[in-house]
């Protein structure tokens, strides 16, 4: 074949251009601090005032630069002194009044560069590997090491919007900065601070400095240090990055194209590959497939952003929003990493009982699944098993039903629940001969109670999940109950003992998906439940973003790791099966 | 999937051969106690008041026991939890809803709640406390708790009072039961105690008594409230502000043949306003006596004199003043003129509406309002066009990409497509309201990562949160995030159950890629997912989560009656006027509008009815 032979000419040199731009990558990342952030001196002055007598918080305080000062003196009260701090900065260190201390800001410093460079390393040795292996090589490997590369790339993007991020260069500066001018001062009351709000203050430097960040243009623009800094050598870095990408495009597609030409040989020899809608053919194969990857690899990106992001969020020790980058830049010992789930899951259960929401999440959803898979069950073998009037009414009676979407009904549950909520005081009094019984457990259906929200629940479960049901129900042979009737069983009997065991794919299924939507309920958990001991791990979750969306940002991407990771396996495990469900109805998104 | 029943259907067994003795026990004592259960919920209902919840849950026990009981009913008894659940949880709601939708329930636009029932209404405004006075002449005394130094639960009261320069000018002594002691002044400032009553000492004694430290209170203070201090005619009590201020007389007495409240201090008459659910005052006729300079109700014969500003004090807290050149009555200082009725006499609106009104039913007032109110229409076209635009695009881009990637992942040729299509689905195993927050924070001006990209790469700073057409954008952006992984897993689905035999001969009839596309794969396609497309539809018609959790509806539309945003859906709009913004809660409104949704989302799927067979296949099925 043409192709065959076109390709063996090529073997040299795409592996050598794809291994030199992988050393490329590596010895890149090993020096873009130097790239993008050269060395400088910068010294520059800034105040810190409360911006009014009365300011409680850090929130109240502006950083601003002398100009700014005397600009708008007069918009202050007349006694405030503002606080002067003088600071050198230079590429390793921040010199605050004398103080050496060590930036936990920063560029991607040498550890982060090593990190990378690692991977970099074993991407290359996998290349190396392959290309020996090359003689008789699968040709699925071949397109892995093509893939591999692609998530290199991928790697590379990250990195570069991490750089692109680094604007906050300056933030975080500023940032270390007023937390050494206030532990320096001993503390917010040398800003005129009435510092009696804050009950957490053993952190609370290190999360109110986060807002002064707002304040950072204000100083930077009236210094030495110059904006500019970015925008020359980030261009240099980007026009770097830009070269090194094209460079490893070009590899890939001249790896990839003729890696798939052969496999397109392999297929059109045993004549088992067809496409859907693309007409087969070699020429167009190799014309095509690079661009598909592309395509995918973007899809891929855009897929999993946002769940690195939660991840680097979540082992990034800087708690706050402003200060996430795609890899995380401040760690300074392994214990970092894990501080936002310290702060989640041990530090602030007073403030936020994280370990109560997770029990009230299962509580609920384990409920809600087993009475619901129960109900449906029993129903759907019903459907299944029986011929009787009125059979097909209900069954599509319970299809029209879903089409009322009961969030569309939350008033009125809201409303029923708190009814029911009121019994609990209303039938000692109305029933006085029954107030030797304490009637306080019909709370635990009323409003703000788990037992209330999986009331609200169960009004779905004879949804679709009886459709379901009843269509793997209809599939099981009915010869088997005949049989045991005649045996003298009784239905009960053959329900429980016969079909429940052969139903269990299906039951495992419908259960999985109750209990996975169940627990990733947000909308009705947070109208009915308003305590916080009782609410349910979402709902608690956004609340640590309703107040401030910056500040507890860490505590929240901790959370949600901890909460999506177990569904996400839980899917990709039974993929498949869920699938198979969904299309039979069930929507999101 | 189906098998064919056409031999073996069983028609419905009698009871004995489906159940067991010990069953039939088991029934009878579940059933028992079901109703035994459901007899005391009823009632308790019903004594409340709540008669809908209590007939309904009535209704459903007896259906269940009906079920339970006839034999013929068999195959229903399995379902019987099911049915009782939909009844009262699915079916009621839906009632529920309609009913509300035809009552002023909630609160409405003129600040008064309608949520009581009238007679709870009428029951709550005749026992309120009415802000009343503390007389002139009662004494006002600083307290401070005292513990007996014999008896460690023998509370008194040290009471110290101060003229207006802090000054203390009297104290006394007040133990539980026993005569008040009047210490002298000089006596206490010797003691050391204090001579500015709000600087006690930590810790004092007097007459035998210990104050009480802080870490007391908490069990003194029950008892303190409870007690009388003093003997004799001279007692000493402690009471709330709202205790002491508390009327002799209740102010409004019901007026059963006049269907109104009396409010008996004023003489005013609130006349039950059964259309709209609220008391009314009704005006009071005056006649001016220019000789006298008083004013005369015509209605009881009482005379109001002008106060020392010249100015008529009228009951209703309206003040009025006359003016002899107009020969009217002018309210001073909120205006509005007075004149002569015929009769000669002035006719006064008296005070206002009192507040908690009650619910009525209103017909379709909520629904013409719906639709004839200028100012609720103005936000509602808005958000009625982007519901549906909404609708539209997430289905649209979703499915397009979704499609898109199905397609290219379906070409056996690409390598590692489970892993590939592993990676593609997580987006959508991650709990939504994560996923829809976790971009927000990314997307956020000044702090997200994406946001500080767009800006440090293409120098554009997106104020999604301000402007209204890049908040639909990132709506789009994220619910297309969202919802992609769905669209390909069910087009992959479908793309691999079309034949390949199709594509071959379509190919050798010289049909180009795009024709075998848009002429082949689309329309088989589409029949597929066609239903499911339309299920998608309405879920985002009614996809409450992804606007409140990204923009909460904002940015919002200036100008508008009820609090509405550029990016909110109907849901969200109703959401907002049921449960929104601070104490206004029109759950009437709110669930009129639900009502609308309900006839939309039911158009919608009256459209799948007619556009596609699946009913028809549901049909066949059962």
């Amino acid at each position: 074949m043409s192709n065959q032979s076109t390709s063996n000419l090529n073997v040299g040199l795409p592996t050598f251009i794809s291994i030199v731009s992988m050393i490329l990558i590596a010895v890149g990342f090993f020096f873009l601090p130097w790239v993008t952030y050269p060395d400088y001196d910068l010294s520059y002055t800034a105040l810190a005032v409360a911006s009014d007598v009365d300011a409680k918080d850090i929130d109240d305080v502006d950083i601003l630069s002398p100009s700014d000062w005397s600009n708008q003196q007069d918009s202050y009260p007349a006694d405030v002194q503002p606080l002067s701090v003088d600071y050198n900065y230079s590429a390793n260190d921040i010199d605050i009044d004398g103080t050496l201390i060590v930036p936990q800001s920063g560029a991607p410093r040498a550890g982060n560069t090593l990190f990378v460079l690692l991977i970099m390393l074993g991407l290359l040795l996998i290349f190396v590997v392959l290309e020996v292996l090359r003689s008789n090589i699968k040709q699925e490997t071949l397109s892995y090491a093509a893939w591999i590369s692609i998530i290199g790339l991928f790697g590379v993007f990250l990195f570069i919007f991490n750089w692109g991020t680094h604007g906050t260069q300056d933030e975080l500066i500023i940032e270390e900065l007023a937390r050494q001018m206030i532990l320096a001062e001993g503390g917010m009351e040398s800003f005129g601070y009435i510092d009696d709000s804050d009950s957490n203050a053993a952190d609370s430097d290190l999360v109110q400095v986060s807002s002064i960040r707002d304040a950072r243009s204000n100083v930077i623009q009236d210094t030495t240090f110059s904006n500019n800094y970015r925008s020359i050598y980030g261009s240099l870095g980007l026009g770097f990055w830009t070269m090194t990408l094209a460079m490893v495009g070009l590899s890939a597609q001249i790896i990839i194209p003729r890696n798939l030409s052969r496999m397109s040989n392999f297929s059109s020899r045993d004549g088992s590959q067809v496409s859907s809608g693309m007409v087969v053919s070699d020429s167009t194969l190799v014309r095509d497939i690079w661009w598909r990857q592309v395509i995918i690899a973007i899809a891929i990106i855009f897929a999993l952003f946002p769940v690195l992001f939660i991840i680097s969020s979540a082992i990034n020790p800087q708690g706050t929003l402003s200060t996430q980058g795609i890899i995380p830049r401040t760690v300074d010992e392994p214990s970092d990493l894990i501080q936002n789930f310290r702060l989640l899951m041990v530090d602030n259960l007073e403030i936020n009982p994280f370990w109560n929401w997770i029990l009230n999440s299962f509580i609920v959803a384990s409920t809600t699944t087993i009475l619901a898979v129960l109900v449906s069950a029993l129903s759907a073998y019903s459907f299944s098993r029986f011929r009787f009037t009125g059979r097909r009414q209900l069954l599509l009676g319970i299809l029209l039903i879903q089409v009322f979407p009961n969030l569309l009904a939350m008033i009125a549950l809201f409303l029923i629940l708190f009814q029911i909520g009121e019994l609990a005081e209303a039938i000692p009094m109305a029933l006085p001969f029954l107030s030797f019984i304490s009637w306080d457990w019909l709370n635990v259906f009323g409003l703000n109670s788990l037992g209330g929200i999986i009331l609200v629940y169960l009004g779905g479960a004879m949804g679709i999940n009886t459709w379901l049901m009843k269509g793997f129900f209809d599939s099981i042979p009915r010869d088997i109950d005949e049989s045991a009737l005649v045996d003298g069983a009784t239905h009960w009997q053959i329900f429980w003992m016969l079909i429940f065991p052969l139903v269990r794919p299906i039951l495992a299924v419908v259960g999985v998906l109750s209990f996975v939507g169940t627990f990733n309920e947000f909308v009705l958990a947070r109208i009915i439940l308003t305590d916080k001991e009782r609410w349910t791990l979402m709902v608690g979750l956004y609340n640590f973003i309703t107040a401030d969306f910056n500040r507890d940002w860490g505590q929240f991407s901790a959370g949600a790791l901890v909460s999506a990771v177990p569904v996400v396996i839980i899917y990709l495990a039974l993929q498949d099966q869920i699938v198979g469900g969904l299309t039979a109805g069930s929507v999101k998104g | 999937m189906t098998i064919k029943n056409s031999g073996a259907v069983q028609k419905v067994e009698s009871p004995q051969q489906g159940d067991s003795r010990l069953g039939t026990i088991l029934r009878y004592v579940l059933i028992s106690i079901v109703d035994a259960l459901a007899l005391i919920l009823v009632y308790g209902l019903a004594y409340n008041g709540n008669y809908g919840l209590a007939a309904v849950l009535g209704f459903a026990t007896v259906l269940v026991n009906i079920i339970s009981f006839v034999p013929s009913l068999y195959p229903l008894r399995w379902m019987a939890p099911g049915i009782f659940l939909v009844i009262v949880l699915v079916i009621y709601p839906i009632f529920y809803t309609v009913y509300m939708s035809f009552t002023n329930f909630g609160e409405g636009r003129d600040g008064i709640a309608h949520r009581l029932t009238k007679d709870q209404a009428i029951e709550l405004i005749i026992n309120r406390r009415q802000s009343l006075f503390i007389s002139d002449d009662a004494t006002v005394y600083r307290w401070y708790p005292l513990l007996s130094q014999d008896d460690a639960s023998e509370y008194g009261m040290l009471l110290l009072r101060t003229d207006e320069s802090d000054e203390l000018v009297e104290a006394a002594l007040a133990p539980i039961d026993a005569p008040i002691i009047e210490l002298s002044v000089d006596e206490i400032v010797e003691q050391g105690i204090t001579d500015t009553p709000r600087r006690l000492p930590e810790t004092f004694s007097i007459g035998g008594y210990d104050s009480v430290p802080l870490s007391g209170l908490g069990a003194a203070l029950p008892v303190i409230e409870n007690s009388i201090f003093g003997e004799g005619e001279d007692t000493a009590a402690f009471r709330t502000s709202q205790e002491a201020v508390r009327p002799l007389a209740t102010r409004f007495e019901y007026n059963a043949e006049m269907d109104a409240l009396i409010d008996v201090a004023d003489n005013i008459v609130y006349r039950a306003d059964n259309g709209s659910g609220a008391f009314r005052p009704e005006p009071i006729t005056y006649t001016y006596d220019a000789d006298a300079d008083v004013l005369s109700r015509t209605d009881t014969d009482a005379v109001i004199t002008p106060n020392s500003d010249g100015l008529f004090e009228l009951p209703g807290g309206l003040t009025v003043r006359y003016v002899s050149a107009r020969n009217a009555l002018i309210g001073t200082p909120t205006g509005g003129t007075f004149t002569t009725n015929d009769a000669g006499e002035y006719e006064i609106a008296a005070g206002e509406v009192l507040n908690p009104g009650y619910r009525v039913f209103v017909g379709v007032f909520n629904y013409t309002r719906f639709f004839s109110d200028p100012s609720l229409r103005g936000p509602l076209v808005t958000v009625f066009i982007w519901t549906v635009m909404f609708a539209f695009l997430s289905v649209f881009t979703t499915f397009s990409v979704g499609l898109f990637v199905a397609i290219i992942l379906n070409d056996a040729s690409i390598p590692g497509k489970k892993i590939i299509r592993s990676l593609l689905i997580i987006p959508y195993a991650i709990p939504g309201i994560i996923g829809i927050v976790v971009w927000r924070g990314m997307l956020l001006p000044e702090l997200g990562v994406v946001w500080t990209m767009i800006v440090d790469f293409f120098g554009v700073s997106v104020n999604w949160q301000s402007n209204a057409v890049w908040a639909r954008f990132v709506i789009i952006l994220v619910n297309l995030w969202l919802g992609y992984p769905y669209m390909m897993l069910i087009c992959s689905g479908a793309l691999q159950s079309i034949s390949s035999d199709v594509y071959e001969a379509a190919a050798v009839d010289g049909a180009t890629k795009s024709d075998s596309f848009w002429r082949i794969t689309l329309p088989l396609l589409l029949v597929t997912v066609g239903p499911l497309l339309i299920a998608s539809f309405v879920f985002n018609f009614n996809n409450y989560l992804m606007i409140e959790a990204m923009t909460e509806g904002g940015p919002p539309i200036p100008g508008t009656s009820t609090p509405a945003g550029y990016t909110d859906i109907l849901i969200s709009y109703t959401y907002r006027l049921a449960f929104g913004s601070g104490e206004r809660s029109d759950f009437g409104y709110a669930s009129a509008i639900t009502i609308i949704i309900f006839f939309l989302v039911a158009a919608v799927t009256m459209v799948q009815y007619r556009f596609t067979k699946t009913w028809e296949e549901v049909g066949e099925n059962v």
